[in-house]
């Protein structure tokens, strides 16, 4: 399975960032061999584009939850014009299309109704669980029996950054995780970085090293 | 609002009871010595230890039905003595006799459980466990009503990577929810002792200093 990062950043990051001549991010999505897009927000066009994605060869697009860095209109539309087709789940449900088997967990997001996702290719497995706070028993449970090789987590949140852990995760949370689904799954990521309360993102590569904790970045492409 | 600790173990304790002071019953607490949250078997041992009156027990409610909470023999011996069991459910508002409880949806796996906010017109009370990290709606609650004392699950210890975050704090969880939680909470309490990581009353203080909050032991009265 190849993952591709297309954004990391949370909300208050995204593409108009471009300008300036720093490390920055895009709204948070990703894709799963190319075809498989997760999260339709405004800036995936661009990223499609800047890290050489055909963007036809895309086949199906999944949704975490509507809010508008995750979901854009205009996006959504021209990647189904051009022969995607929008795949919607609700909490509880396994679909079958293509290759892809995906499931869809309850993400922990407060009030917006927010879906985590289990996609596997036939081949690998990983779990998507952004946007939200901690992970909810059935997909902790999920991700432990079957040993999946990649767990995305929200990231939003840094050290010692207190306001917003009921609806995201920060590092504390993501450092207690990580020590149990390490012992279990091959690599945890984490994703949707706010541009407020983390250092730089070399800093904290180095910080989370030393849990085990990989920080993705937008362009980052794995092979699991 | 006056609160007694009849038991504070996790159900790793020895069911049965220990004539040995380090020993704990499983988590139960008495307020005001008429309203019992959760009957478990351990209740009618510390009420004869403890010296209460059961007479005085007039309402009991439950948490959720694990059985070091709930004991059908306990709830039939308190509803002999005059007790009414008010069974609540996540989204409950109601009245018991002095007291306004509300019943919020708590994190504990499988097994539906709830935790409660009682207030009795002076003093408000967050009775949060069994529990893993927080659901938003409950703390949201928290920080709209602000509380006088948060009794949080504690039951796990300081070493990462325990599989049981999945339905427990670990003091990192606790750490991190307590420094969110701080302007509204005036003081936080753990509670629900696993014996593996709370083996004596010198330990379990120690943790407590450390992390800043209250602790419990059997046999305890706490004016809040």
């Amino acid at each position: 399975m190849k993952l591709l990062f297309l954004g990391t950043g949370g909300a208050n990051w995204g593409i108009e960032f471009e300008s300036r001549p720093e490390f920055f991010r895009r709204e948070s999505s990703a894709i799963i061999n190319d075809e498989l897009l997760i999260d339709p927000g405004k800036d995936v066009i661009e990223a499609l584009n800047t890290f050489n994605v055909d963007r036809k060869r895309i086949k199906y697009i999944l949704n975490t939850h509507p809010h508008s860095d995750h979901l854009n209109e205009k996006t959504l539309k021209e990647l189904q014009n051009i022969g995607a087709e929008f795949i919607q789940f609700k909490v509880g449900e396994t679909k079958t299309f293509g290759r892809y088997t995906v499931t869809a967990f309850k993400g922990n997001h407060a009030a917006c109704p927010t879906t985590h996702f289990l996609v596997s290719d036939g081949e690998k497995e990983v779990y998507y669980g952004l946007d939200g706070a901690w992970i909810m028993p059935d997909a902790f449970h999920t991700i432990i029996d079957r040993r999946v090789a990649a767990v995305v987590l929200d990231g939003t949140y840094g050290f010692d950054t207190y306001s917003g852990v009921f609806e995201h995760n920060n590092m504390g949370m993501v450092v207690e995780m990580t020590a149990v689904l390490k012992k279990y799954v091959g690599r945890v990521f984490i994703s949707h970085l706010s541009s407020k309360h983390h250092s730089t993102h070399e800093s904290l590569v180095k910080q989370m090293s030393e849990y085990d904790v990989d920080v993705a970045y937008d362009g980052l492409e794995i092979d699991l | 609002m006056k609160l007694f600790f009849l038991g504070t173990g996790a159900a790793d304790w020895s069911r049965e009871v220990q004539n040995d002071s380090e020993y704990r019953r499983f988590t139960s607490t008495l307020i005001d010595d008429t309203l019992l949250i959760d009957p478990g078997p351990h209740v009618p041992n510390a009420i004869e230890v403890f010296d209460k009156d059961i007479k005085n027990i007039k309402y009991v409610i439950n948490t959720h039905r694990h059985s070091d909470h709930f004991n059908a023999d306990t709830l039939a011996l308190l509803e002999e003595n005059g007790a009414e069991f008010i069974d609540l459910h996540a989204g409950d508002k109601v009245q018991i006799g002095k007291y306004f409880v509300e019943a919020y949806k708590a994190n504990h796996g499988k097994i539906e459980t709830v935790h409660f906010f009682i207030s009795d017109g002076d003093k408000v009370l967050f009775y949060g466990l069994d529990g893993s990290w927080l659901m938003p709606d409950e703390s949201y609650g928290l920080m709209k009503k602000g509380v006088d004392y948060a009794i949080l699950d504690g039951t796990l210890g300081e070493k990462l990577g325990d599989i049981r975050i999945i339905e427990h704090n670990d003091l990192g969880m606790v750490r991190e929810m307590t420094k969110s939680l701080k302007p509204f909470v005036k003081r936080f309490c753990i509670n629900h002792f696993a014996k593996e990581y709370f083996p004596t009353q010198e330990v379990t203080e120690a943790f407590g200093k450390k992390y800043d909050v209250d602790v419990t032991r059997d046999g305890e009265e706490r004016e809040i």
